[in-house]
């Protein structure tokens, strides 16, 4: 059977033991949370990293990867981004599918064709997950810019006096 | 010998698990990103708080006075006396679990410590230890803690990872009120001189000038200038307000943040417009020209000197009564407190509009009136001429401002204000407005910049339900009445939902609003093209 066929067929559980091991690196009590609360609203954490891995999972296995999706990894980076863990635990959650794919297919039959298609599939995650470190890093910096454009704005009128901001309206 | 290098199967082999039960001792990890810079001394030596030094959160040595647990202690049980709620609150959490999820602190950083249950459980523990027999005898087993070092720095942590905006207690079933014991928790801190410069810094300003930025009358008076001016070239009209003027009918006070920040400058453009429009009989004060309170985030007294200056300035100036502007803690403060310190307030009068003769009943008391239930009053007696079309390149949603909303219920008028000056708005879900709505991430003197990490965090709930809107509406305007939701709301849409600008009620007002002798509009009040005029 063709590799995307099969992870295709396996979907379902590849998607949970992924959101599963996702979980497993929160504290308990907040794992149980993100487990159980389904309203996107009341629990947008957990909706975050459903959409992030459904869309991800979409990309590896050549289905339409839609804008929709490219904007849950952009939320899912930045939640990343700014909770209290290091940058090589921020983007730790793409390898996990690696493990897990390796597992889910430890007893299929390997032909060579499988094996080497397994193999793009993983570079293919590999991608992904620099594509994720670069989101990481974009949002990082994203917060210092957001330090700086707030102080410009709190000291507005100040600017504007002393001349750095064009100081009426007409001048605009 | 050079550091032992990890073997690639070690690498692999990360435990990303947080260890168990970790909660129970007092951890007081300072973390980069979650906490404000400590008070400078200035500050609290202007308005006489307890140990002024030199001192940063991450230091070792807090350089606490050496009598530092029994003043905590003796603090705790001073208002364990005053405050029945306080006491009730410390004894009859059932742990059901029902605020848990409901603190956008918790849903923002997954830290455990923050659900509310916990947070307070910080400092319940310690009064177990204390002030219960069952605590003192049984210790940890009653759940029950001394309070060490440890434990005061981690109570420090959470009480300043608490907006005190109240969404827990609308949850509980027994209405444990979790804001409150953080309002106690940074009081008991307090004593200790341990604040934050974000908190004191305009606490001290306030209590010399009136105001959070220490602006002197000269500064405020040409701020406001610069803004008639923009005013004269969107309109062509030439407002005139007055400054200190005795025996105006109404004095006006607005939190400062719309005399010098963008965008509040512009909702402050809104109320000058609109006041002229009426031609109102009323007064700026450059004394008190501050609705803002950040006494509160220390202590009741602190708070309660600074909300005088308010009634003092209305005495001498002789007014009958007050209009409050856009703002979200200054109507807490007023509306739950200041009967209680100052009140009543016989001076003045219970305030009846001069325009449409409405006496406003539910400020009888405290004899000021919010200006989103005046303005609306006015829209509703058809005293306004307003054309919405000024306003149709917007597609607006409307966040209620904790403080507005818990603290005194006002959903309604905002609503009816930007349903009468715009055509688009669009309410965000349900479980995530008006007494559900979920705070900014900066309230209660959090809106700092070196704790940003932190604040995207707590405003991560608000943000996902602006990002629902904007893809399902082409939300584009997230308007609101509180200004430290103007200026924390930008960066936080910024970094969840760019493209979504922010604005007060009464900057759409005075876009919409229609006045006597002005020339045609082809810019708004931001200086930008009105729709359809953008050739002009
Ligand atoms: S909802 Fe109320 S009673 Fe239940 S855990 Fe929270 S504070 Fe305690
Ligand atoms: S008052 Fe607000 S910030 Fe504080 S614990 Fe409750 S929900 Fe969280």
């Amino acid at each position: 059977m063709a590799l995307n066929n099969l992870l295709k067929e396996k979907e379902a559980v590849i998607l949970k033991r992924w959101f599963d091991a996702i979980l497993e690196t929160y504290a308990p009590e907040t794992a149980n949370q993100l487990r159980q609360v389904h309203d996107p609203f009341a629990n947008p954490a957990s909706q975050s990293i459903r959409q992030c891995i459904e869309g991800i999972f979409r990309k590896i296995t050549g289905q339409i990867f839609t804008e929709k999706d490219s904007l849950s990894l952009e939320n899912m980076l930045k939640l990343r981004a700014i909770q209290d863990i290091t940058p090589s635990q921020a983007v730790s959650f793409v390898f996990f599918l690696k493990m897990i794919i390796r597992d889910e297919l430890k007893n299929e039959a390997y032909s060579a064709a499988l094996y080497n298609k397994l193999l793009s599939l993983e570079s293919e995650i590999d991608e992904t997950a620099l594509l994720c470190f670069d989101l990481y890093v974009k949002h990082r910096q994203k917060i210092y810019e957001l330090k700086s454009e707030e102080i410009k704005r709190a000291a507005f009128m100040l600017l504007r006096k002393s001349n750095q901001q064009p100081c009426s309206m007409e001048e605009r | 010998m050079p550091p032992k290098l990890p073997k690639p199967e070690e690498l692999a082999n990360v435990n990303y698990k947080p260890p168990k039960k970790w909660w129970q001792k007092g951890t007081a990890e300072i973390k980069e990103g979650f906490w404000c810079f400590g008070s400078r001394p200035k500050y609290l030596q202007a308005v006489d708080m307890p140990n002024p030094r030199e001192w940063k959160p991450t230091d070792e040595d807090w350089k606490l006075p050496d009598n530092w647990r029994e003043i905590f202690l003796e603090g705790m049980a001073e208002r364990l006396q005053k405050y029945r709620s306080f006491h009730l609150f410390m004894d009859i959490c059932v742990r059901c679990g029902a605020c848990a999820d409901k603190c956008h602190f918790y849903l923002g950083t997954g830290d455990p410590k923050n659900m509310p249950v916990l947070r307070a459980e910080l400092l319940r523990s310690v009064y177990r230890k204390y002030f219960t027999p069952s605590g003192k005898l049984l210790g940890k087993i009653a759940g029950a803690r001394e309070l060490t070092p440890d434990v005061l720095k981690e109570i420090w942590t959470y009480a300043f990872q608490c907006t005190e905006c109240r969404r827990c207690s609308v949850f509980c079933p027994y209405g444990i009120d979790t804001a409150e014991i953080t309002i106690i928790a940074r009081e008991l801190l307090n004593l200790l001189g341990l604040n934050t410069d974000w908190i004191m810094g305009p606490v001290a300003n306030s209590y010399r000038t009136g105001n959070h930025l220490g602006l002197e009358p000269h500064t405020i008076k040409s701020n406001i200038d610069f803004m008639l001016d923009d005013i004269e070239t969107v309109t062509g009209i030439k407002v005139e307000p007055s400054f200190n003027r005795k025996g105006a009918e109404i004095l006006f006070v607005t939190p400062s943040g719309d005399l010098f920040g963008e965008p509040g400058i512009y909702t402050c453009m809104g109320y000058l417009m609109l006041f002229h429009e009426l031609g109102l009989d009323y007064t700026w004060s450059t004394m008190a020209a501050e609705g803002g309170n950040f006494g509160f985030f220390t202590s009741n007294d602190m708070a309660k000197k600074l909300a005088y200056k308010i009634y003092s300035e209305a005495k001498r100036l002789k007014v009958k009564w007050i209009l409050g502007g856009e703002c979200g803690h200054m109507w807490r403060v007023w509306n739950q407190y200041f009967d209680t310190w100052h009140g009543p307030a016989d001076f003045l009068e219970a305030p009846v509009s001069p325009i449409t003769g409405t006496r406003f009943e539910n400020a009888k008391g405290s004899k000021l009136v919010h200006i989103a239930e005046f303005t609306s009053d006015l829209i509703r007696h058809k005293k306004l001429s307003l054309d919405p079309t000024r306003n149709d390149h917007l597609q607006v949603t409307f966040h209620d401002s904790c403080n507005t909303a818990r603290g005194m219920g006002i959903f309604e008028e905002p609503r009816y204000i930007i349903n009468n000056t715009c055509n688009h708005f669009y309410e965000m879900p349900e479980n995530t407005i008006r007494e559900k709505t979920f705070c900014c991430g900066s309230g209660s003197g959090l809106n700092a910049g070196e704790n940003m990490e932190q604040r995207m965090r707590g405003g991560f709930p608000r943000a996902n339900a602006v990002q629902y809107v904007k893809e399902r509406h082409g939300v584009n305007m997230l308007a609101n009445i509180c200004a430290i939701d103007r200026a924390t709301l930008k960066p936080l849409m910024d970094y969840w939902v760019p493209g979504v600008n922010v604005a007060g009620v009464h900057e759409l007002l005075g876009n919409a609003l229609i006045m006597k002798g002005e020339k045609e509009r082809v810019i708004d009040l931001r200086g930008e093209p009105l729709p359809g005029k953008e050739g002009a």
